[in-house]
C-alpha cells in the first residue's frame, strides 16, 4: 500500500508541474499560431507550409 | 436532508458576473471568426493551419470536457487513488501514438477531412456510409449524457434548487450559446473558443490543486482514505478495488480509441498543418490526457475527504445508514468545491468548467453534424453531389438538429450511475469496428472491402454491453455457465477481437479485385 502511495504522489505532482509548464508553453506560442492561422486562412497562397514528409 | 447539503455554498453575485463575463467573450469570438470561413474545408478542419501549440489547446479543450471531469471525479471518489493509474494508461498510449505515429500520420497523408472519408478512399463507399452512420449513431448515443450530467454541476457548485426550472433555463442558454458561435465559425471559431477556454480551464485547475493541498495536505487525503478504503484505495491490480486486470486492458483500448480513433481526437490530427505537427501534437497532448483525468481523480478523491472528515449531512447524504438512498455521488465534487473555494475563485473555477463544458460540446457538434453531410447524406447524392455552400448550411442545420436533441434527452433522460462505463461502452459501438477497419486498412495490403464492412458490422455488437441490454436479455444465466461478469469491459473486448476476426477472415475469403486494391492508401 505504502509503494503504491509513493507512487501515485510522485506520479501526481510531476504531472501536475508538466501540465503548468506545457500550460504556459501553449498560451504563448497558441497566440502566435492564431495569429498566423488567420493570415493563412486570409490569404492561402502566401504561407502554404501543410505539405508532408 | 439533500436540500441543506446543496445550500450553504460561497458561490455568489461575484461569481455569476465573472460566468456571465466569460461566457460573453464566447459570443465575440463567434462573431469575429464568422468572416474567416469562405468554404467547406476552412468550417470543417480550419482550412488545415493548425500549428503545434494550438494543436494542443484546442485537442485539451475538446478533450478535457465537464463531462470528464465529473466522470472522473466519480471515479475518484469511488475508487481512491486507485483510480490513478487509468490516466497514467492515457498519457502513455497517446504518447506511444505520438512517437510512432500509429494511425494518425498516415491518415493524415491522406488528407481526408473525416475518418469515414478514409473508409471511401481505402474500401469504397458502401464501407464510407455504413461507417458514417454507426459513427453518428454511437457519437450522438454518446454524447447524450453531456447535458444532464454538466447541469448536475451547476446544481452542485451554485447551489441553485434542482427541484425549480432555473436550471432549464441556465442549460438552454448554455446550449444555445455553443450553438450560436459553432454555427456561425466553424472550426476557426471552435479553435479560437478551444484557445481561450485552454486557458481558462489551466488556470482554474491548476489553482485548484494548489487551494486543496493547501487546505489538506497529500498525508491527510492518504490517511482518510486508508482508513476508510485500505489497500484498495491505491492498488488497482486487487478485487477489492473494483477495478482488476479485465478494466485495466479495457482502459488500455479506450485510450487508444480517445486519442487515435475517436473522431473529435483525430479532426485535430486531420487539421494539423503536417505530419510532424501531428505527431509533435500527440506526444505533448499526451501530458494533456493524463491530467484530464488525474486531476478530475485528485478532486474526487478531495470530496471523498471533505465528506468523511466533515461528517453530519454530508456523510449521511452520501452514505445513508439504514434504508436511505443515497444522494447521486457524481454531486460530491461540485458540492465539495462550493463549500471549500473562496467567492470570486468560485466564480473562476465554475467559468473554468463551463468552459470545458462548451469546449467539449462545439467540437463534438461539428464533428457528428459534418460526419452526417460529408459521409451520409452527400455520398447517397449519386451523381448530385451538395455544393461547398450547400454543405456548410446542412451541416448548421444538423448541428441545430443534435442541439435540440442533447437538450431533450439531458433534461429528462434517467443517466446510468456509473457515466465513464456507459460513454466507453456507447463509444465502442463504433471505435471497436473502427480500431479494426482503420490499422488494418492503413498497415495490411490484403484488407478487403468486405472485411471492412464485416468490421464495423461486428464492433457494432458492443451495444450488448450496454447495461438496459443486459438486463433486457437476462446474462445471469451465461454468466453462471461461463463463471464470470459479461460487463461492459468484457463485452467491449469482446466486440474488439470479433471485429478483427471479421476483418482478417472477411479480407481472406472475399479478398478485392485488384484493381480495387491498387486504389488503397498503404
Amino acid at each position: 500500500m505504502d509503494t503504491w502511495n509513493v507512487f501515485w504522489k510522485y506520479i501526481f505532482f510531476a504531472s501536475v508541474t508538466a501540465f503548468a509548464a506545457m500550460s504556459l508553453w501553449v498560451i504563448v506560442f497558441g497566440f502566435f499560431d492564431i495569429q498566423r492561422m488567420l493570415g493563412d486562412l486570409k490569404n492561402p497562397d502566401l504561407t502554404d507550409d501543410t505539405q508532408d514528409d | 436532508m439533500e436540500s441543506s447539503v446543496f445550500s450553504g455554498g460561497h458561490f455568489s453575485l461575484i461569481d455569476w458576473l465573472i460566468v456571465i463575463g466569460y461566457v460573453s467573450i464566447s459570443i465575440f469570438i463567434g462573431l469575429f471568426a464568422r468572416r474567416f470561413i469562405s468554404g467547406v474545408a476552412d468550417y470543417v478542419v480550419a482550412g488545415r493551419h493548425l500549428g503545434t501549440a494550438l494543436s494542443v489547446a484546442t485537442m485539451t479543450g475538446t478533450e478535457m470536457g465537464l463531462i470528464t471531469v465529473m466522470y472522473s471525479a466519480q471515479k475518484g471518489f469511488t475508487g481512491g487513488f486507485a483510480s490513478f493509474h487509468i490516466a497514467v494508461i492515457a498519457c502513455i498510449v497517446t504518447f506511444l501514438v505520438g512517437l510512432t505515429g500509429f494511425i494518425v500520420v498516415p491518415l493524415r497523408r491522406t488528407k481526408a477531412m473525416t475518418i469515414p472519408e478514409y473508409y471511401e478512399m481505402r474500401f469504397g463507399r458502401p464501407a464510407r456510409i455504413l461507417g458514417g452512420i454507426l459513427l453518428a449513431f454511437g457519437g450522438i448515443l454518446n454524447m447524450g449524457l453531456f447535458l444532464k450530467v454538466g447541469s448536475q454541476f451547476i446544481i452542485g457548485v451554485t447551489g441553485i434548487d434542482p427541484s425549480g426550472g432555473l436550471l432549464v433555463v441556465v442549460m438552454t442558454t448554455l446550449i444555445a450559446l455553443v450553438l450560436f458561435y459553432t454555427i456561425l465559425g466553424g472550426m476557426v471559431s471552435v479553435v479560437l473558443a478551444d484557445y481561450v477556454q485552454f486557458t481558462v480551464l489551466s488556470m482554474g485547475l491548476l489553482l485548484v490543486v494548489f487551494l486543496i493541498l493547501n487546505t489538506y495536505g497529500w498525508s491527510e487525503m492518504v490517511e482518510i482514505v486508508k482508513q476508510h478504503k485500505g489497500p484498495s484505495g491505491f492498488d488497482p491490480t486487487i478485487k477489492g478495488s473494483g477495478f482488476g486486470p479485465a478494466y485495466m486492458s479495457w482502459q488500455g483500448v479506450l485510450a487508444l480509441v480517445s486519442c487515435a480513433i475517436w473522431p473529435t481526437a483525430v479532426t485535430r490530427a486531420l487539421a494539423g498543418r503536417n505530419t510532424k505537427v501531428v505527431k509533435r501534437q500527440y506526444m505533448f497532448s499526451s501530458i494533456s490526457f493524463l491530467i484530464r483525468f488525474l486531476i478530475p481523480y485528485f478532486l474526487g478523491v478531495s470530496a471523498f475527504v471533505f465528506v468523511m472528515t466533515t461528517g453530519g449531512i454530508f456523510q449521511e447524504a452520501f452514505f445513508p445508514t439504514g434504508n436511505a438512498e443515497a444522494l447521486d455521488n457524481l454531486y460530491a465534487m461540485p458540492i465539495f468545491l462550493s463549500h471549500v473555494l473562496p467567492t470570486g475563485f468560485l466564480g473562476l473555477v465554475t467559468a473554468a468548467m463551463i468552459a470545458a463544458f462548451m469546449s467539449t460540446h462545439d467540437s463534438y457538434l461539428l464533428c457528428w453534424s459534418s460526419v452526417i453531410v460529408l459521409d451520409i447524406v452527400n455520398p447517397l447524392r449519386q451523381g448530385k453531389p451538395l455544393t461547398d455552400k450547400g454543405k456548410v448550411f446542412l451541416t448548421r442545420l444538423i448541428i441545430v438538429l443534435i442541439g435540440i436533441y442533447i437538450l431533450l434527452w439531458g433534461l429528462w433522460y434517467e443517466g446510468s450511475d456509473d457515466i465513464w462505463e456507459y460513454m466507453g461502452i456507447t463509444g465502442a459501438i463504433y471505435s471497436t469496428g473502427a480500431i479494426s477497419v482503420l490499422s488494418f486498412g492503413l498497415y495490411w495490403k490484403r484488407a478487403s472491402s468486405t472485411g471492412a464492412i464485416l468490421a464495423l458490422l461486428a464492433g457494432f455488437s458492443a451495444i450488448f454491453g450496454l447495461s438496459k441490454i443486459r438486463e433486457l436479455l437476462h446474462y445471469e444465466a451465461i454468466e453462471h455457465i461461463i463463471g464470470f461478469e459479461l460487463n461492459a469491459p468484457v463485452m467491449g473486448l469482446f466486440a474488439l477481437t470479433l471485429s478483427i476476426l471479421a476483418m482478417i477472415v472477411g479480407s481472406l475469403i472475399w479478398p478485392d479485385s485488384p484493381k480495387q486494391t491498387g486504389k488503397g492508401l498503404s
